[in-house]
C-alpha cells in the first residue's frame, strides 16, 4: 500500500479534510440525523448510478 | 439457522430515495448506501472526476450492542459494487474507509476479503494510507482493469496527495 503524509494546513490537507467532514456528513445522512439541505450546502451531490 | 449455502447470498437492497438504498439482515440491522460525485477530490484530473463516485455504507440501526458477524453482509456489499460496474463500465469507485473509531484497517481487509470471494478479477484495485497529522486515512479505488483511462485514475488517485505530500512513505510526521 503505498503511504503519503500530508501537512493539514496545506491546500491537499485541507481538502483532505473536507473530505472527511463530507463522509462524516453523508453518514449522517444515511442515519437519517443529517438533511439533505445541508449536504447541498456543503457542495455534496449525490447520484444514483444504479 | 442458515444453510451454509445461503452465506453468499446477498441480501435485497431496495431505493429508498433518489439516491439512498438500503438492506435489512436477518439480524435486523439495516444498511445504508449512497453514492456521491467525487470530482472535487481530484480537481486537477477534470476526466477522472467526471466519472468517479464515491460510495458510503453506513449501518443505519441496530438493536444489538454488537453487530453480528454476516457473512451476508459482505455478499450484499460486492453485488451492489459489481453492480455498479456493470451498470457503468466506464466509472470509477473511491472507497474512504472509516477511521473515526480507530477500526479502519479492520475494515478494509473485510472490504477486500469480499472481493477476493466474489473474483472481481475485472476490477483494479489500488490503496493509499494518507496520514494527517494524528489522522489516518485509508482510501480506495476501483476500476475495470480494461477501462481507457485506467492510467490517468492511477495519477488521479496517485496524486490526490502529492501536491503538498512530505516524507512518503513514512509512518508518523
Amino acid at each position: 500500500m503505498r503511504k503519503i503524509n500530508v501537512d493539514p494546513e496545506s491546500p491537499t490537507g485541507k481538502m483532505l479534510l473536507k473530505m472527511l467532514e463530507d463522509k462524516k456528513l453523508i453518514n449522517g445522512y444515511l442515519r437519517g440525523e443529517v438533511d439533505k439541505a445541508v449536504l447541498d450546502a456543503n457542495g455534496i451531490k449525490l447520484v444514483n448510478p444504479l | 439457522m442458515q444453510m451454509e449455502s445461503n452465506l453468499s447470498i446477498p441480501y435485497n437492497f431496495k431505493p429508498v430515495g433518489p439516491s439512498k438504498f438500503e438492506f435489512v439482515t436477518d439480524f435486523r440491522v439495516t444498511y445504508s448506501v449512497t453514492f456521491a460525485k467525487g470530482d472535487q477530490y481530484f480537481p486537477n484530473h477534470v476526466r477522472v472526476g467526471e466519472l468517479l463516485q464515491t460510495v458510503y455504507f453506513q449501518v443505519q440501526n441496530n438493536l444489538e450492542d454488537k453487530i453480528p458477524i454476516d457473512p451476508r453482509v459482505g455478499a450484499t456489499i460486492s453485488f451492489i459494487v459489481l453492480q455498479y460496474f456493470e451498470r457503468n463500465p466506464q466509472g470509477a469507485l473511491f472507497f474512504i474507509h472509516d477511521g473515526s473509531d480507530g477500526k479502519e484497517r479492520g475494515r478494509k481487509q473485510k472490504f477486500e476479503a469480499w472481493f477476493r470471494k466474489v473474483g472481481a478479477e475485472h476490477l483494479r484495485e489500488e490503496n493509499t494510507e494518507i496520514t494527517l497529522g494524528r489522522i489516518s486515512i485509508l482510501t480506495s479505488i476501483l476500476f475495470p482493469k480494461n477501462h481507457p483511462l485506467a492510467d490517468e485514475i492511477v495519477e488521479a488517485f496517485e496524486g490526490m496527495g502529492n501536491a503538498a505530500a512530505i516524507k512518503p512513505d513514512q509512518e508518523d510526521l
